[in-house]
């Protein structure tokens, strides 16, 4: 088993993870969960972004992934107190207790 | 190369149809057997994925090749990565699927770690399975009602999902679209060469040349190793602390500041969220407030 790790590999992995992120966002209905859904979608990202970085011998993947990072920690703080206001309003974390937000 | 990009879109309707079968969007007591038939599903297809990269040609190695347990612990890693990560997304009760998630993230942190990524896969670590899972689990904790061991007490959003064919069709689409191409040499970009890789240590040399000339007058001790070193023994690693640094402070300055500013907008609205509206009768209570001054939870969100 001496095969050399190339960024096919990291690039096969980081979409896997990606879509399987996506499939999770679309198919659950519990918010807190859907969230969890895009954190999962970020480790996809970042794992692609270095490998592109290490592809062409540069840092900046890998800084890209940093900033991500801080992306990720703002939405989950955010994005979580919104969840728990949407919580204490409607008692549930059901997103389609919110789908009557539409226009109809 | 047609037949390698056929065998992944196998693969990856393999793993659709496991997650579909993990799911749990029909009612938990019908999902036993296809427990089973999606573990199975799932085992087979990670087994495939694999055996597909491993028989996968590279132009250039991005982990080091002449160690013989770099690519065991890469497979390793990265069915661990995706088979946590599938159990994050299926699992019926949140608190595990964070749990779920906190081992995804160790195994992408052990992946950077193979990829050159010392520091990254160590802030990794930090940040999301400290700091992050910890906001999601005391969410999760929160807002969740107390249930029993068994699942009756669950509730019915977490039990029964969205139908799930639509997502996973869509995943699977996506998925071949991004993996299928990569199985063909023709597409991959072209690596650049490795003088451009340099180009980060050659800005950074002035700052450094600096600092040792500053130093000069403090004395001869601290000037003796950059000056000793050659160009290429100075260099620091990729991936370790100070080459991030000096990346980040040279070519994302910008980047960095705005960094700064989301993060504080982000506490003041994390702060903003949080606050209780306080009705103005409650204050009523005690001294009356000054009306020249506004009155708490006025500037809150509306209800």
């Amino acid at each position: 088993m001496a095969s050399t790790i190339g960024f096919v590999h990291l690039l096969v992995l980081g979409s896997a993870l990606f879509v399987t992120g996506l499939a999770g966002f679309l198919a659950r209905r519990n918010l807190i969960l859907m969230f969890l859904a895009t954190e999962v979608m970020f480790q996809g990202i970042v794992v692609t972004a270095v490998a592109f970085g290490r592809y062409h011998g540069q840092l900046s993947g890998q800084a890209f992934a940093l900033f991500l990072l801080i992306v990720a920690a703002v939405e989950a703080a955010l994005g979580l107190g919104l969840v728990v206001l949407m919580f204490r309003r409607s008692g549930s974390l059901d997103a389609e207790a919110w789908r009557t937000m539409r226009e109809e | 190369m047609i037949a390698s990009s056929l065998i992944f879109y196998v693969l990856a309707a393999l793993g659709a149809l496991s997650v579909y079968c993990l799911m749990p969007s029909a009612g938990y007591r019908l999902t036993r057997g296809r427990r089973a038939l999606g573990t199975i599903l799932g085992a087979a297809a990670l087994a495939g994925l694999i055996v597909w990269l491993i028989g996968l040609r590279q132009v250039k190695a991005l982990m080091p090749a002449d160690e013989p347990l770099v690519g065991p612990f890469f497979y390793l890693f990265a069915a661990v990565a995706i088979a946590s990560a599938v159990r994050v997304v299926v699992h019926p009760r949140p608190v595990y699927s964070a749990l779920y998630f906190v081992l995804t993230v160790l195994a992408v942190a052990g992946v950077l770690l193979l990829a050159g990524g010392e520091f990254l896969a160590i802030v990794l670590i930090i940040i999301y399975a400290g700091a992050i899972m910890v906001t999601y689990v005391f969410v999760i904790m929160l807002a969740q009602q107390a249930h029993s061991g068994d699942l009756a007490g669950s509730a019915s959003y977490d039990v029964r999902t969205r139908p799930a064919f639509v997502p996973l069709l869509l995943g699977f689409l996506l998925l071949a679209a991004l993996g299928g191409p990569l199985s063909s040499r023709a597409n991959w970009p072209k690596p650049e060469s490795p003088a451009s890789v340099n180009a980060a240590p050659a800005l950074a040399k002035p700052l450094i040349e600096d600092q040792g000339a500053a130093s000069d007058a403090a004395g001869p001790v601290m000037t003796a190793a950059p000056q000793g070193n050659g160009p290429d023994t100075d260099a620091p690693a990729p991936g370790s602390i100070e080459s991030i640094g000096e990346e980040l402070m040279h070519r994302h300055v910008l980047a960095i500041e705005l960094a700064g500013v989301l993060l504080l907008v982000a506490i003041v609205g994390a702060v903003a969220l949080a606050r209780r509206r306080v009705e103005p009768a409650d204050l009523l209570v005690g001294p009356i407030p000054d009306p020249r001054s506004p009155a708490p939870g006025k500037e809150a969100a509306h209800g």
